[in-house]
């Protein structure tokens, strides 16, 4: 496994318990979804992943060692990305943002510029490099968040809700992000409350409920579940739901709207 | 719907960061040279005696500002609210300073003399407060916020200030609005006019939340930073050559807005006050 989170508890001030026995791992390739209620630890766990916060017990371990010994170089194979897009751009410009990184791992700024260019043209965000971030859209901000950690290449991204406040067109845009980063070998970790996002990209779906970390089993037997997803406040995809409404008995449930399209070009019918 | 006074001061002083906010207007100019000469000819207003020289310096600001020609508006916003302030916390100087007295003012129990020095006092205090704001808002509007960052460093003023300064100017929008969201959100519970002091009380409440929400954003700004920082000394900064190339005509502006700015200070010590 690259990344493995075992049994972490955590307190904020306060006697704040949020995790009381969080465990997960993800390896390369892999898309793993954890799906929770509000407040109910994903982002703390995504925090204590990246090695931002120190658990109070249990262990975080990269590529078998434990990443508190292998940081702060260790923060390169770990991209992280915040709900709040806001919080995480902090630099005047767009093309700042994306270089941040670049300055601390190339030499020169030709190299820097080189590669900000063709990640600036990748997320679309060639007229946007001498502009604040802090007055994009939604949609732009998040895009910028994507490229500044996707361009110094970490192997792990843990991006927590990547699809918050964003419009349709954005949500597929992020998708396709998650997508090719798994097919390039990076292992994915995404915390979501989008039950048809995680349909659709998850390799495995956690729950977590009360501090504690249940499931990790395969997406299609999470999202089927709705006793485990009732612990996160979710309800099935609204495509499987609607197949069962219509009396569908296929082998494999739908989860997402082409896996519907496909079991009616199959020839299932209402039953 | 009516606002209240706090929340169109906010909603104010929001745009007019974001109006002061800006990419350099002119960006002939030195960033280094342009800071330099905005700090000697502050330094020069704020510590002036007399009004002569507040006076030509306020001149001076009109002048750029009208050469620059980014946000006249803000200019004049900032312009108005410094000499507005400056003026009403002067206003016991005009008390309380002995000299000649031009007017008396009874108030049953005391009665308050007016003294001619103590009014030309506040009139100096107040002209040179709105100089040196006057004259710092128009070199910001030439060279813009990036402008004065990358001529801190320039200046060779340390990494951390430049970074605190370059974080403020994303931070400090981003706090004013929340806090017109947060005062909007109190504003839309208030059903009845209610007694300005109960209306007033609700209001203030805002503060808490504030700095509540202000201490959230700095942890998770930390962990933002702590994030992307693979080296444990601080990253490399954008270098200042990013600038555009200045070139002859460029250079002899930039003499001439140093030679102003350390003539002017020459030229009080001639003239006297």
């Amino acid at each position: 496994m690259l990344l493995k989170v075992e049994k972490v508890r955590f307190k904020y001030p306060g006697n704040v318990e949020v995790l009381r026995n969080a465990s997960f791992n993800v390896d390369r390739g892999e898309v793993v979804a954890i799906i929770g209620s509000n407040g109910s630890g994903k982002t703390t766990l995504l925090l204590i992943a990246a090695g931002l916060l120190k658990p109070d017990s249990g262990l975080v371990l990269l590529d078998g060692e434990p990443l508190e010994k292998q940081l702060p170089e260790a923060r390169r194979r770990i991209g992280l990305l915040f709900q709040d897009p806001d919080d995480q751009l902090f630099n005047p410009t767009v093309y700042d943002e994306l270089a941040f990184t670049l300055r601390q791992l190339l030499s020169s700024e030709e190299e820097v510029k080189a590669k900000v260019s063709i990640f600036a043209e990748k997320f679309r965000l060639k007229g946007l490099l001498d502009k604040p971030p802090y007055r994009l859209s939604v949609g732009e901000k998040r895009r910028v968040t994507l490229a500044s950690i996707l361009i110094y290449d970490p192997d792990v991204l843990l991006l927590d809700e990547p699809t918050a406040n964003l419009s349709s067109k954005s949500v597929e845009e992020v998708e396709q992000v998650v997508l090719e980063a798994s097919e390039a070998g990076k292992a994915v970790v995404i915390t979501s409350h989008d039950v048809e996002f995680v349909a659709k990209l998850a390799n495995r779906v956690y729950v977590i409920s009360n501090g504690l970390t249940l499931g990790g089993i395969s997406t299609a037997s999470a999202l089927t579940d709705e006793n485990l997803l009732a612990l996160a406040d979710m309800k099935p995809p609204i495509i499987l739901r609607a197949s069962k409404l219509l009396g569908f008995n296929v082998k494999e449930p739908p989860l997402t709207i082409e896996a519907f399209a496909k079991a009616l070009n199959e020839g299932y019918r209402p039953s | 719907m009516k606002r209240s006074l706090t929340h169109s001061f906010l909603e104010a002083l929001r745009d007019t960061v974001n109006d002061l906010n800006h990419e350099a207007s002119l960006k002939s100019f030195n960033p280094t040279i342009t800071l330099l000469s905005a700090l000697i000819l502050t330094a020069t207003a704020s510590f002036s005696t007399g009004v002569k020289l507040p006076t030509l310096i306020l001149l001076l600001s009109v002048a750029l500002t009208l050469y620059a020609r980014p946000s006249t508006y803000a200019w004049v916003k900032v312009v108005l609210i410094v000499a507005l302030w400056s003026l009403l916390v002067s206003i016991p100087l005009a008390f309380i300073t002995s000299g000649e007295i031009i007017a008396s003012l009874p108030l049953g129990f005391a009665t308050l003399r007016v003294s001619r020095e103590g009014v030309n006092t506040l009139l100096a205090f107040t002209l040179r407060a709105t100089s040196a704001a006057a004259i710092f808002t128009a070199f910001y509007q030439i060279i813009g916020w990036r402008g004065m960052v990358k001529g801190l460093r320039g200046l060779r003023v340390p990494s951390e200030l430049t970074a605190m300064a370059s974080l403020s100017i994303t931070y400090i929008p981003l706090f004013l609005r929340e806090a017109v969201r947060l005062l909007s959100a109190r504003e839309a519970r208030i059903m009845k006019k209610g007694r300005l002091r109960r209306v007033w009380w609700m209001l203030t409440t805002v503060i808490g939340d504030l700095m509540l929400k202000g201490y959230e954003r700095a942890w998770r700004l930390e962990k933002a930073l702590r994030a992307k920082s693979f080296v444990e000394t601080s990253p490399r900064s954008a270098p200042l050559s990013s600038w555009r190339p200045l070139k002859a005509p460029d250079r002899l502006k930039d003499l001439g807005l140093m030679g102003l700015a350390l003539f002017i200070p020459v030229l009080n010590l001639l003239i006297g006050p």
